[in-house]
C-alpha cells in the first residue's frame, strides 16, 4: 500500500513539474507586459523590467521561478492588486470561493446519493422516469442558464432571496450554491442509478437473497454499499468542475471568489495571476484525484493489487 | 415418382404406428432453410434499436429543426444580415416585423441567434471532427502497440487532462486571441484526451479477438489492422462520444463567452448572444432568454440523441 502511494506521489509531483514547465512557456507567449497602457518613458519600464528580473536571460528566469514556487512563492500580482503575494490572494479568495463550493459539493453528492437509489429501486416506474428527465435537465442545461434563470425568478421577480452575494448574509448564498450543485446532483444521481442496478443484477445480491436475508438487509448492507465505492469516483472531477464552474457563478451572483480573481487577471492581461492561478487549479486537480486514487486503493484492494487499472 | 417417394417419411420409421393414421407431407427443405426475415446489418440494427427510442427521436427532429433554422433562418425574417442596425427601432420587444425584438442597437435577435446557432454548430462539428481524427489515432496506436510507448502516451494525455480544461482553455484563448479558429483549436486541445481513452480502452479489448490473429497471420500490416480491424468495430462508441462531444463544445464556447472571451463583435454566437443578453436582463429578459432557450433545447436534444444512440448500439448498457 505504502509503495502504492509514493508511486502516485511522485506521478504528481512530476506531472505538475511538466505543468508548471508549460505555463511558464506559454508566460512567455502572452501578450501584455507590465508596462503597456502605462505611459512611461522606456527607460522607466526598462528598470520596472529589471527590478521584476524579466531582463534577465530565459533559462535564468525558469530557474528562479522553479526555486520560488518550491518555497511556495508564486510570485506578485502586478495589475489586479499590484504588488500583493500572489499566495496571500489565493488564500484569502480561496475561503469565499470555497463558502459556496463546499455545501454545494456536499448538496450535490447527498441528494444525488439518495436521488440515485430511490431512481434504481424504483427503476421503469414514474419515480425513475420523471429523476432521469430531471438529470438529463440539470446535465445538459449550463449551470450560468439556470443560475441567470433562478436569480431573475427567485431574486428579482419573487424577492425572496437577495440579487448580490454578501458574506455576512446567509439567504445570499442559497441561490449560487443550488446553481452550482446542479449539475453535481444529476451527475451523481445517473452514475449512482447505473452502479445500483448493475449491483442488483450481480450473483451475489441473488445468493443474499437466497440465503433468506431481509429485503432491507439485502439492499442497504449488501447492495448499497458496494455501489458506493465506485461512485467515490467521481467525486474528484465534480469537485473540480464545480470550482471552475464557480468562474460564471461568480460573475453572475458577484462573489468576490478565486474565479472572479481568475476572470479579472485574465481582463488586465495579469499575466503572472493568471499562470499562477491555473498552476494552483492544477496542482488543486492533481491533489484531489490523488486523494481519492489512495481513498479508493484503500476501500477497494481490487485496485491496487490489480496494478492500477 | 421414385424420387418423390423418397421424400416421404416412411412409414416403417415409426414403430407401432397405424399407416392410415398419418397425413403424409412432402419435406421442403429449401423452404424450410430459407430465412424469413431480411438480414439486419449493423447500421440497419442500431437504426431500428433508436427509432424504437421516443426521446432520442424527439432530440433527432429537434436538432434537425435547429440545423435547418440555422442555415435559412436568417433569411426568413430580418433580412440576413447579423450586423445591420436600425437604431430607430432599438431594444423592442418580439413582434410580427421583428420575429425575436431586437437589442439595444436594433440588430435583429432573430438572424442574430439563427446566424449565432449556425456559428456555434459549426464550431463543435469541426472540433469533433479533429477530436475524431487525433483521438482515433492517438488511442488507437496507444492502445495497439502497448508497452512503453503507451505508458507515455498515456502520461501526456494525463498531464493535458490534469489541468482542468475550462482552465486551459482560457489561458490558451488568451495567449491567442479569441476567433473561430483560435477557439476551434482550443477546444479541440483539451477534447482529443477524452475519445483517445475509449477508442485505446476499446482496442486494448478488440486487440487480443481471434479475427486480429487471422489478420495478421495472413500478413496485414499494422496501421491496416489499426484503421481497417480495429477501428471498424469501435465505430458505434465513436458516435456516442461524438454526441456527447457536440454539446459540450457548445457549452465551452457560451462559458467562454460569458468570460468576455468569446468571438469579437458583431459576429453573434449562442455564447455571445446570452452574455451580451445577460446586461440588459432586468430591463430586456427576451435578449437572453431567447438565446438561452436555443442553447438549452440543443444542448437537452444531443443529450438525449447521445443516450438514445448508447442505448442503440450497445444494447447491454441499457
Amino acid at each position: 500500500m505504502l509503495k502504492y502511494i509514493v508511486k502516485r506521489i511522485l506521478i504528481a509531483i512530476l506531472t505538475l513539474w511538466v505543468i508548471a514547465t508549460v505555463l511558464f512557456g506559454l508566460l512567455q507567449l502572452m501578450p501584455g507586459g507590465i508596462c503597456d497602457r502605462a505611459k512611461l518613458p522606456a527607460e522607466v519600464c526598462d528598470n520596472v523590467e529589471a527590478q521584476y528580473g524579466l531582463m534577465d536571460p530565459l533559462p535564468q528566469q525558469y530557474a528562479r521561478y522553479i526555486g520560488n514556487l518550491l518555497q511556495g512563492d508564486l510570485g506578485t500580482s502586478l495589475k489586479v492588486q499590484p504588488s500583493a503575494p500572489i499566495s496571500e490572494i489565493i488564500s484569502s479568495k480561496i475561503v469565499v470561493s470555497m463558502s459556496v463550493g463546499l455545501p454545494a459539493i456536499i448538496l450535490g453528492v447527498s441528494v444525488g446519493l439518495f436521488a440515485g437509489i430511490g431512481s434504481a429501486l424504483k427503476r421503469g416506474q414514474w419515480l425513475d422516469n420523471g429523476i432521469t428527465v430531471l438529470t438529463v435537465l440539470g446535465i445538459a442545461v449550463p449551470s450560468y442558464v439556470f443560475a441567470t434563470i433562478l436569480q431573475y425568478v427567485f431574486a428579482f421577480k419573487l424577492g425572496l432571496v437577495p440579487i448580490i452575494y454578501s458574506a455576512s448574509n446567509m439567504l445570499s448564498m442559497v441561490l449560487p450554491v443550488f446553481a452550482l450543485s446542479l449539475y453535481a446532483i444529476s451527475a451523481v444521481t445517473r452514475y449512482m442509478r447505473t452502479e445500483l442496478v448493475e449491483v442488483l443484477g450481480s450473483d451475489y445480491i441473488l445468493l443474499a437473497q437466497a440465503k433468506g436475508l431481509k429485503h432491507n438487509t439485502v439492499i442497504w448492507k449488501h447492495a448499497i454499499r458496494n455501489a458506493l465505492i465506485p461512485v467515490i469516483t467521481v467525486v474528484g472531477p465534480l469537485s473540480m468542475s464545480i470550482l471552475t464552474g464557480s468562474l460564471v457563478i461568480e460573475r453572475i451572483f458577484g462573489i468576490p471568489g478565486l474565479g472572479n480573481v481568475l476572470v479579472n487577471a485574465i481582463n488586465s492581461s495579469d499575466n503572472t495571476l493568471t499562470l499562477s492561478l491555473a498552476l494552483f487549479y492544477a496542482a488543486l486537480n492533481i491533489a484531489i484525484i490523488l486523494v481519492i486514487d489512495v481513498l479508493y486503493g484503500i476501500i477497494d484492494p481490487r485496485i491496487r493489487l490489480g496494478g492500477g487499472k | 415418382m421414385e424420387a418423390m417417394k423418397q421424400q416421404y417419411v416412411s412409414p416403417q420409421d415409426i414403430t407401432g404406428v397405424d399407416e392410415s393414421l398419418l397425413i403424409l407431407t412432402p419435406l421442403h427443405e429449401e423452404a424450410s432453410e430459407k430465412i424469413e426475415s431480411k438480414n439486419t446489418s449493423f447500421w440497419s440494427e442500431a437504426w431500428i434499436n433508436l427509432r424504437k427510442n421516443p426521446l432520442a427521436i424527439t432530440g433527432l427532429v429537434l436538432i434537425l429543426i435547429i440545423v435547418v433554422l440555422s442555415i435559412v433562418g436568417p433569411y426568413l425574417n430580418g433580412g440576413g444580415d447579423y450586423a445591420a442596425q436600425d437604431l430607430m427601432n432599438a431594444s423592442q420587444l418580439p413582434s410580427a416585423e421583428h420575429w425575436f425584438g431586437t437589442d439595444d442597437i436594433g440588430r435583429s435577435l432573430w438572424v442574430r441567434t439563427w446566424y449565432g446557432a449556425r456559428i456555434s454548430l459549426f464550431i463543435a462539428v469541426v472540433v469533433a471532427a479533429i477530436e475524431l481524427v487525433i483521438g482515433t489515432t492517438y488511442g488507437g496506436v496507444s492502445g495497439f502497440y502497448g508497452g512503453t510507448l503507451d505508458i507515455i502516451m498515456q502520461r501526456i494525455a494525463e498531464i493535458i487532462s490534469s489541468i482542468p480544461s475550462l482552465v486551459l482553455l482560457t489561458l490558451l484563448l488568451v495567449v491567442f486571441k479569441p476567433s473561430i479558429p483560435t477557439i476551434i483549436f482550443a477546444v479541440s486541445f483539451t477534447s482529443w484526451v477524452g475519445m483517445s481513452r475509449v477508442v485505446r480502452s476499446q482496442i486494448l479489448k478488440y486487440k487480443e479477438y481471434e479475427f486480429i490473429l487471422a489478420a495478421r497471420t495472413l500478413g496485414a500490416s499494422n496501421a491496416r489492422l489499426i484503421f481497417k480491424h480495429l477501428v471498424p468495430n469501435v465505430v458505434g462508441q465513436l458516435i456516442v462520444v461524438v454526441s456527447f462531444s457536440i454539446p459540450s463544445t457548445i457549452f465551452f464556447e457560451s462559458f467562454l463567452a460569458f468570460l468576455g472571451l468569446g468571438l469579437p463583435a458583431p459576429t453573434p454566437s449562442l455564447g455571445i448572444l446570452i452574455s451580451d443578453g445577460f446586461k440588459s436582463m432586468l430591463l430586456y429578459p427576451h435578449l437572453i432568454l431567447i438565446p438561452a432557450l436555443v442553447l438549452t433545447i440543443l444542448m437537452i436534444s444531443f443529450n438525449l440523441l447521445g443516450n438514445g444512440l448508447r442505448d442503440a448500439f450497445d444494447p447491454k448498457m441499457k
